[in-house]
């Protein structure tokens, strides 16, 4: 699951070099939104470790 | 300064967020140094700004291009934060070898701090959204950087899937779990 987003980002670099600005934009903010929520998942984990 | 100029720049932001991923990819695979799973969203961070940067040099100059840079750095800067305060406790310890003096995770806040800085100067420079955009395919060293980061982007994707499998990273991964 961790993967996904390096996956994500991989398509937007081939959609740059392929001309499409949108498609490369959709998949950046997938990408991004996918690392956040992992990062929320880890810090909840941790918090809930230490609480 | 002109935009010739400013692309020129850009494409050295982007070899120099490659040089940082390559780093810490080299760390891993000769030093063995096995990544956590917030260096592995620090990494994921930096092809996020890298991202902004292969943007301006794919489709021109503009403001939303370095945003998404920016935006990718605050994502760095904000793992990287909550790394160095995990460890910033007396006794808790540290991550990783450290490198001249200081962890990984402090030289990524180190980089995307500088990585932040140096989008606010760029973005300084108004006339270089003036006028036409550029409509010329980029150049083949443009295009060479670009196909570079995703080259590394995919690496760390198959890197993260022979260490973590299908699922969420273990917090202290000591080997990859699909290699024997």
């Amino acid at each position: 699951m961790m993967s996904a987003p390096f996956f994500f980002y991989l398509l937007g670099f081939v959609s740059i070099l392929r001309g499409n600005r949108l498609a490369a934009l959709c998949l950046w903010w997938l990408a991004s939104l996918f690392v956040l929520a992992l990062f929320a998942v880890h810090a909840s984990s941790v918090l809930h470790i230490t609480l | 300064m002109t935009q010739a100029r400013l692309i020129w720049l850009n494409l050295l932001g982007l070899l120099a967020i490659c040089a940082v991923l390559l780093f810490a990819f080299a760390d891993q695979i000769i030093y063995g140094d096995i990544p956590c799973p917030l260096c592995i969203l620090q990494r994921a961070g930096f092809i996020a700004a890298g991202t902004g940067l292969a943007l301006n040099l794919g489709f021109g100059i503009r403001p939303s291009h370095y945003a998404t840079m920016i935006l990718g750095a605050l994502v760095v800067a904000g793992v990287a934060t909550r790394q160095i305060l995990l460890h910033i406790v007396p006794g808790t310890g540290a991550y990783g070898n450290p490198f001249l003096g200081l962890h990984f995770y402090t030289w990524s806040f180190i980089v995307s701090v500088l990585i932040i800085s140096g989008g606010a100067i760029l973005l300084a420079y108004d006339r270089q959204f003036v006028g036409q955009r550029s409509t010329k395919k980029p150049r083949r060293v443009a295009v060479l950087a670009m196909g570079l980061l995703a080259l590394i982007s995919a690496a760390n994707g198959v890197s993260t899937v022979l260490l973590c499998g299908g699922g969420l990273c273990p917090g202290d991964p000591t080997h990859y779990m699909l290699l024997p």
